[in-house]
């Protein structure tokens, strides 16, 4: 299921060559809406700096990605921020009525009603 | 975790955008369980798309245990699925979507699921690494950089919220975003 494999602009990946004996790491996040686009672009650039002055640790930043749910040009700015972008196919939710649990407001993707939590 | 109470609106979808839901991406959550595939790494830190690392956090990748997570602070006994450090694993997946076809998600999302699946075998991680959003430990976080590790914020897009505005997160985001 994993359909495309978008090999990010960032320098920092492995050289094969170099490091077949070690262990391959990955950072991963996912992505499936636009609205979240500013989070995951935060996340890269923060393990980024927050690992700066480790260069002992060799790991890729990954993310999985949508492309039917996602902007084209969403996806162009995660692959300058990601080493490797990685697209999937949605896993939908089978019983989407449980989501209620969450305590969170949903729309049904089948139904004709709108739900809103009155808990608040 | 508070219970929904729900009332039933009679307003057609037309008039209700994701704007108003707040939350369009839940019905796809489940997606993240591709992170088990990505087998060409023996250890995979995963982090929602909402969190901000705020101190090194690669020292997770040693870690002996093969699941790793952050007890969720509305519901401590279970883990919170927005930090994981895993072992991927094609077998791992395959388990979770047989468990999804044939039980599904008592909470509807992947933090239900996968807690189903490794019940009482995972190891716990000092909340720090995922200090979820409450209006305390959000602000603190940030305000203490050398306590916390990484920082949440569920309404990431959201301009409007504090952790993705303030100055230790905008700075990574280009200026045409």
């Amino acid at each position: 299921m994993l359909v495309i494999v978008y090999r990010g602009d960032r320098s920092r990946v492995f050289h094969p060559s170099s490091h077949t004996s070690l262990l391959m790491h990955a950072f991963v996040t996912l992505l499936t809406s636009d609205s979240y686009l500013p989070g995951a672009l935060a996340l890269a650039g923060a393990l980024e700096d927050v690992h700066h002055s480790d260069q002992q640790v060799v790991y890729e930043t990954v993310c999985l990605v949508t492309p039917h749910t996602l902007n084209v040009r969403s996806i162009k700015l995660l692959r300058r921020a990601f080493n490797v972008v990685i697209g999937v196919e949605v896993i939908a939710q089978p019983d989407a009525q449980r989501l209620a649990l969450l305590g969170e407001c949903i729309l049904t993707s089948r139904g004709q009603n709108v739900r809103f939590s009155a808990s608040s | 975790m508070t219970a929904c109470s729900c009332f039933h609106s009679p307003f057609s979808r037309g008039r209700c955008s994701d704007a108003v839901i707040g939350r369009p991406d839940l019905d796809t959550v489940l997606t993240k369980l591709h992170v088990f595939r990505l087998t060409q790494y023996s250890k995979v830190i995963f982090l929602d798309a909402d969190v901000l690392p705020v101190r090194p956090l690669s020292h997770l990748f040693g870690l002996d245990h093969e699941f790793a997570a952050v007890p969720d602070v509305g519901w401590p006994d279970i883990f919170n699925s927005g930090v994981m450090v895993l072992s991927p694993g094609e077998d791992k997946f395959n388990q979770l979507h047989d468990l999804l076809n044939t039980q599904g998600s008592w909470d509807g999302g992947d933090q239900g699921l996968l807690n189903e699946w490794r019940g009482d075998n995972w190891h716990r991680l000092r909340f720090t690494y995922n200090t979820t959003p409450t209006a305390a430990y959000t602000s603190v976080a940030l305000n203490y950089p050398t306590i916390f590790t990484s920082s949440r914020d569920a309404e990431a897009a959201t301009p409007a919220t504090p952790l993705l505005t303030s100055d230790s997160a905008l700075k990574y985001l280009p200026s045409t975003l």
